[in-house]
């Protein structure tokens, strides 16, 4: 028995927009599952609905068993880290932890063991008596983790909670909220759309496209094998090479290249053919090759990104070499990469072959 | 009218919260206007025993009153002259104030205290001033040989009750100004500052026009000053004399109403002055909240 | 740069005399003696008598009215501020919040009811609102002076203004809080409010205590004369063709103007927040 199940989930809001259309997960205890997805695909919206906060249109949400959705947010037995926190300005960070518990009748003793255990954890023990106007910000969403710890709910819901942190700082967050999560073993869910976030922090990743999901999976599952030309697209960076060819007995042709696959599909027709920039090889031990001509190098350090165009094919092709690539080396040089590697979508369904 | 994405639904608190406004507006606001409006159709006979519906004819007794129009004329001249003359000197100080480095708090402080002078105590401290035995200022200006008679002559009662009412209101004016000005970023003040030498003109041409909402709204306001709350200066200071020369719309609502008891004429009057106010909030909308974001 | 300076100054001063001017007058001539002011006009300097024009104002009927002292007509205008403030405030604030956080039926009609009392002022529907007050046996009364005034949506709409710009999230996390509408607004909305029903309530004291016409018209007794309408009855006395004790009038402006002035200069920050706010 799942900790969350949502079955059938739609939700229409009350102009005719369709966020969420057909939905459903099952999570396990302790399980953190990640929605990620473009701006827009409802997947605050989703979260939202197992909050409470929005009622469902169609479906059924269970919590630990419960069926919860038409109970109202407090009796859900969840709580919600917001993305611009949400603390109550006028409260202390003690009382801003302490206001739900007091709000359900627990005890003083209690309330105070419990904020103060949570503001060990979170390293907030001296700020407990400051309002948030004199928190920084990672300070403040640890004060709003906090308010989800001491409640010790079924579930943690997240929605973008780091996207308000400068970039060094949303790193350490996202370990150390990774890290809680791990040792209170509470099931959460966490929507962003940043697709590190995503993948470092899931158990289980949910590709969420215009309201339904595209694919759900291990992060390594999903990146290995997108069931759809959007997930392999949406996920890695910088974003999949597709190119569009021709499939037929096996032979594949990518404008003047022609090759023979050992383990084709069974299928005949267009095909779309998906290849990481970093599934792109300058060592010969792979078994296909590729004539490439340069256009823009990008070094980043370790690496170097490649820009250009292999001959009989219109898209920009980018390929992530490891090591710097001298400025000044040739303009073009052949590329190879493996079967194993290539993706193959059927061009006009998009979906995954084999 | 959706305000809030989430709302709170099925509790009885809404409306607990709610009545007690409606309660009072409906009893002491929404009851005697339609009275107003019900009772400028009655004619009542002069010792209030009974009323008769006479439709239109306080209205037609109304405008066709030579005393009322006069009384118009005076105070949309009052009122023009209060607005213009309030609004030019408080501009004038708070851009004085605003470029003043040391000490603006303290003139900020002795520039708006006076906002808190009732107009009633406004009127009747102007009373002792221009008073003909006591007052200085009523000496000051017959040393200047001028013959000035404010309880005669409706020219210097004018002169007298616009001073006064300028002076209350300038405080008012003065603050929306200051906070106008306050409101200009520094970053433009210094590019204007680099593209025009001459404070004047940078003064016209790029401080005034970012004044010009907030002048739009202060004219509302003054507007609605003049007519409305000086009621208790007129009526501490001239009582509309000499010979009703200024009296004001609202104090002749009053004056019919309650001393001449002509609750119909009175009444008419009132209605006349609600929908004037209606007319001024649809220029209100129509103007300058348009004006307001550019 | 130095010369336009000294300018501005100038003006400001001029500014400052033009508006402070006629209050130091009476006030200056508050401590002179009757004689002196019947013989030598207004004072430009204090004068002897120092306040026991104001004792006497204060404490005695002193001619002016009966029965009532002055001491007793600012307690009423005290009771008239105060009530008139707070009233307004919290009346307002449910109804806003009412508006603003709940899914009302007739939502706009509500609002449109409440909103529209705007646009009028006390004083055109003052007949009628003197009448409504008689028949329901309100006159001479505490709440007969204050309910009418109240009876309009200045606050209400500056308050709506305010919680729309309370982030929605706030709502929504003491939803899961498991607070009430109840617990929300009094845990957290009436906290958050504080500076602007600070702001508010200066405004609101100021309003209520300079009113005028209304309290006029509605006290006969003299035990509920506000002292703002107190002052009246020194005209009354001049125009009897009495000689007026001018010090005793003069000191009466003063105790009029003196709580609602100190009240402003004092809050100078909230009052500026509020009179700019609540205009808007
Ligand atoms: N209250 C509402 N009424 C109508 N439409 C809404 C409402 N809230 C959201 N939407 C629409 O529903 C869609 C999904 O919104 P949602 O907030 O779930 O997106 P999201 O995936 O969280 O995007 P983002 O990454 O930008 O936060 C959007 O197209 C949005 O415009
Ligand atoms: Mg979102």
């Amino acid at each position: 028995m799942g900790a969350l199940r949502l079955t059938n989930i739609h939700k229409t809001y009350a102009n005719g927009h369709q966020a969420v259309r057909g939905i459903n997960i099952e999570i396990e205890k302790g399980e953190f599952l990640v929605l990620v997805g473009p701006s827009g695909c409802g997947k605050s919206t989703l979260l939202r609905t197992i909050a409470g906060l929005e009622a469902i249109s169609e479906g059924e949400i269970h919590i630990a068993g419960q069926r919860v959705d038409t109970e109202a947010p407090a009796k859900r037995d969840i709580a919600m880290v917001f993305q611009n926190y949400a603390l109550y300005p006028h409260m202390t960070v003690y009382k801003n932890m302490a206001y739900g518990l007091h709000n359900r009748g627990v005890d003083k003793q209690t309330i105070d063991q419990k904020v103060k255990h949570a503001a060990g954890l979170l390293k907030l023990t001296d700020y407990l008596h400051r309002k948030p106007s004199q928190l920084s910000g990672g300070q403040r969403q640890r004060v709003a983790m906090g308010r989800a710890i001491v409640r010790d709910p079924q579930a943690f819901l997240f929605d973008e909670p780091l996207s308000n942190l400068d970039a060094k700082l949303r790193v350490q967050m996202r370990n150390e909220i990774k890290t809680l999560q791990r040792s209170l073993g509470t099931t959460s869910v966490y929507v962003t759309h940043d697709q590190t976030e995503a993948m470092t922090l899931a158990d289980r990743l949910a590709v969420v496209n215009a309201g339904v999901i595209e694919q759900m999976g291990s992060p390594m599952e999903i990146y290995e094998r997108p069931q759809t030309v959007f997930v392999a697209g949406f996920i890695g960076s910088p974003a999949m090479n597709f190119l569009t060819g021709r499939l037929h007995n096996g032979r594949l042709e990518i404008g003047e290249l022609s090759i023979v696959l050992q383990q084709p599909p069974r299928f005949d027709g267009e095909v779309i053919v998906g290849l990481r920039p970093e599934h792109l090889y300058r060592q010969a031990e792979h078994a296909f090759s590729l004539p490439f001509q340069i256009e823009v190098l990008e070094p980043l350090g370790a690496d170097t990104l490649v820009w250009g165009h292999v001959s009989g094919v219109q898209e920009t092709v980018v390929a992530r070499l490891s090591r710097a690539y001298p400025a000044d080396a040739p303009r073009t040089l052949t590329l190879y990469f493996n079967e194993a590697e290539l993706h193959l979508f059927d061009a006009a369904t998009e979906q995954r072959l084999s | 009218m959706l305000l809030k994405r989430v709302h709170f639904s099925g509790s009885p608190i809404p409306y607990i919260f709610i009545v007690p406004q409606l309660l009072i507006i409906a009893v002491f606001f929404f009851w005697p206007a339609c009275q107003a409006v019900y009772l400028s159709f009655m004619l009542e006979d002069p010792w209030g025993l009974s009323s008769t519906f006479v439709w239109f004819e306080n209205y037609q007794v109304l405008f066709s009153s030579a005393e009322y129009l006069s009384t118009t004329l005076f105070t949309l001249v009052y009122c023009a002259l209060v607005v213009f003359f309030s609004l030019g000197l408080a501009l004038l100080l708070a851009v004085k104030a605003n470029s003043v480095i040391h000490g603006q708090s303290a003139y900020r402080l002795l520039l708006t205290w006076v906002y808190a002078v009732a107009p009633a105590v406004a009127g009747i401290t102007a009373y002792f001033l221009f008073n003909r035995h006591i007052g200085v200022l009523f000496q000051w200006i017959t040393q200047t040989g001028w013959a000035f008679a404010p309880e005669t002559n409706a020219f210097d009662a004018s002169v007298m009750l616009v001073l006064v009412s300028v002076w209350k209101q300038v405080p008012v004016n003065f603050v929306f100004f200051l906070a106008g000005l306050q409101g200009i970023s520094k970053s433009l003040r210094e590019a204007a500052q680099l593209d025009c030498a001459s404070g004047f003109r940078r003064f016209w041409t790029i401080t005034f026009p970012l004044l010009a909402p907030t002048a739009f709204f202060l004219m509302v306001i003054n507007i609605t000053y003049a007519f409305f709350d000086t009621f208790g200066l007129i009526d501490t200071l001239t009582q509309g004399r000499p010979g009703g020369a200024t009296t004001t719309m609202v104090y002749k609502v009053f004056q019919d109403g309650f001393l001449g008891a002509d609750l119909g004429l009175s009444s008419a009057q009132s209605v006349v002055l609600m929908v004037l106010v209606l007319l001024l909030t649809v220029f209100q909308f129509l103007f300058v909240e348009r004006r307001v974001h550019y | 740069m130095q010369r336009a300076s000294v300018f501005d100054h100038l003006i400001l001063w001029a500014g400052v005399i033009f508006l402070l001017f006629p209050v130091w007058m009476l006030f200056a001539s508050s401590t002179h003696s009757v004689e002196n002011i019947v013989r030598d006009g207004l004072q430009f300097l204090p004068g002897g008598n120092g306040f026991e024009a104001y004792k006497t104002a204060l404490t005695s009927a002193s001619g002016f009215t009966d029965t009532a002292t002055g001491l007793r007509m600012m307690m009423n205008s005290l009771i008239m501020g105060l009530g008139f403030a707070i009233g307004k405030i919290v009346i307002s604030m449910c109804a806003a919040y009412a508006l603003v956080y709940f899914r009302l039926p007739f939502a706009t009609f509500w609002f449109w009811l409440i909103f529209s009392t705007l646009l009028l002022p006390l004083e055109v529907r003052i007949v009628p609102s003197y009448e409504v007050v008689s028949q329901l046996g309100l006159l001479n009364s505490y709440t007969g002076l204050i309910l009418p005034l109240i009876a309009s949506a200045t606050a209400t709409f500056y308050f709506q203004q305010f919680y729309k710009t309370v982030p929605d999230e706030l709502l929504e996390a003491a939803q899961l809080d498991n607070a009430n509408a109840w617990r929300f607004f009094k845990d957290i909305l009436v906290p958050l409010s504080r500076t602007m029903m600070a702001a508010m309530f200066i405004i609101m004291f100021v309003v209520g205590w300079n009113q005028y016409l209304w309290p006029l018209m509605m006290t006969t007794e003299e035990s509920y004369y506000t002292i703002v309408m107190g002052i009246k009855n020194i005209l009354s006395v001049v125009r009897e063709g009495r000689v007026p004790q001018y010090n005793v009038a003069f000191a009466m402006v003063m105790l009029a103007m003196l709580p609602p002035v100190a009240v402003v200069v004092f809050f100078q920050r909230w009052f500026i927040q509020g009179l700019v706010e609540s205009e808007k």
